[in-house]
Order: C-alpha cells, then sequence, then structure tokens
C-alpha cells in the first residue's frame, strides 16, 4: 500500500515493479488526476480499468497516452463475469474471508435521505459508505 | 412504497409510490439495505441527463441476477 500524501504514487510504483510498471491499474474516482496517474503506472500492453463515474471533460495526455504508442487498452467494464462474478463476491465476504464492514462509516433510514446524501456528497466526518435501510 | 426520488438538481425528496407491477421476466425486489453510489452524486449535481423521476442507484441496478 502506497500512501499517496507521503510519496510520489507512481515513482512509487515504478520503483516497486523495477521500472516496468504494472499490468492492470484500476480508476475508482473519477477524476482526471487519477486517470493520469493510471495511465503513467501501466506496462506497455497494460489494462486500465476504468470504474469512476466522471464529470465535465476527461482529456487523454499525449506523454501519459505515449502518443498512441503505448499499446494499451481502456476499458469501462463494471460487471464482467455477471452472475458467476456476484457469486463468487458473495462466498468470498460470507465465508469471512473479507470483511467489508469497516467501508460502512453511517446509517441512515429511507427518512433522512436528504441528509444522507448531504453528508456523502460532501465527504463529511471521514464517510466512507452509507447504509440506507427502511 | 416510500421512494427517494430525484426532481431536479440539487433536490431528492421522498415520496409515495405504488409498488411496481412486473411482467414474467422481472423479479421484484425488496431492499432491505442501499447506499448511495458515487454516480448519485453526479445525477444529483445535474451531471449527467438523468431524466428526473428516473433516478437508479446503480447499487441496485448493478447486480444481475
Amino acid at each position: 500500500m502506497i500512501d499517496h500524501t507521503a510519496e510520489d504514487p507512481v515513482a512509487a510504483i515504478m520503483r516497486l515493479t523495477g521500472g516496468r510498471g504494472v499490468d492492470v491499474a484500476i480508476e475508482a474516482l473519477g477524476t482526471q488526476d487519477t486517470f493520469e496517474l493510471c495511465l503513467k503506472v501501466l506496462r506497455p500492453g497494460g489494462v486500465l480499468s476504468s470504474l469512476g463515474v466522471y464529470a465535465g471533460k476527461l482529456t487523454m495526455p499525449l506523454e501519459a497516452f505515449h502518443a498512441g504508442l503505448g499499446d494499451i487498452s481502456i476499458v469501462s467494464t463494471l460487471c464482467a463475469g455477471g452472475k458467476e462474478r456476484m457469486r463468487r463476491l458473495m462466498s468470498v465476504v460470507g465465508s469471512g474471508g473479507v470483511d467489508l464492514r469497516p467501508l460502512v462509516t453511517h446509517r441512515f433510514k429511507l427518512d433522512q435521505i436528504e441528509e444522507a446524501y448531504d453528508l456523502f456528497s460532501h465527504q463529511r466526518d471521514g464517510v466512507l459508505k452509507v447504509a440506507i435501510t427502511p | 412504497m416510500k421512494a427517494a426520488v430525484f426532481v431536479e438538481p440539487g433536490k431528492i425528496e421522498l415520496q409515495e409510490r405504488p409498488i411496481p407491477t412486473i411482467g414474467p421476466t422481472d423479479a421484484l425486489l425488496r431492499v432491505t439495505t442501499t447506499t448511495i453510489c458515487g454516480t448519485d452524486v453526479h445525477i444529483l449535481k445535474g451531471e449527467y441527463p438523468v431524466a428526473p423521476r428516473a433516478q437508479r442507484s446503480r447499487a441496485c441496478s448493478a447486480p444481475r441476477l
């Protein structure tokens, strides 16, 4: 794990991969910065998997795109694997292989939905994910 | 049933809606827990051309059962 506030993530990833870059970079925020960072840490022939949802304009910097010679794949598939992937994911969660509970930082009733949106959209109070129940 | 409805950019409100009727290839789900997706926030801010009253949460729409 690399703390991007403590060191340059691109330099760190290149150091850790011996200057090669990674096979797959997953973009999960939907911002120009993270999209570019993913391009910069990919090895030639690598895959940028874009899960984030963008707003406004997303531009392709020539340098990070290797001017079109990087032989990279950019995919925006969100649910590849469909039902089988979901079954395996639920199996991992159900068997305790991964504990996702720490991700749920706040809980709201549906009646408080406006309050929940306000907190989540402004990323206040250390929110990660909110759980909404009836 | 209660529904959180995207009324217009910047405005979401709780409304009473009829339980949807479904066809033979549909499934009607009772949601016990859901979340707010980052996409929902984009929609609320009016950053996507989503028709008012048509909002779907990715938390509900993503699983293909």
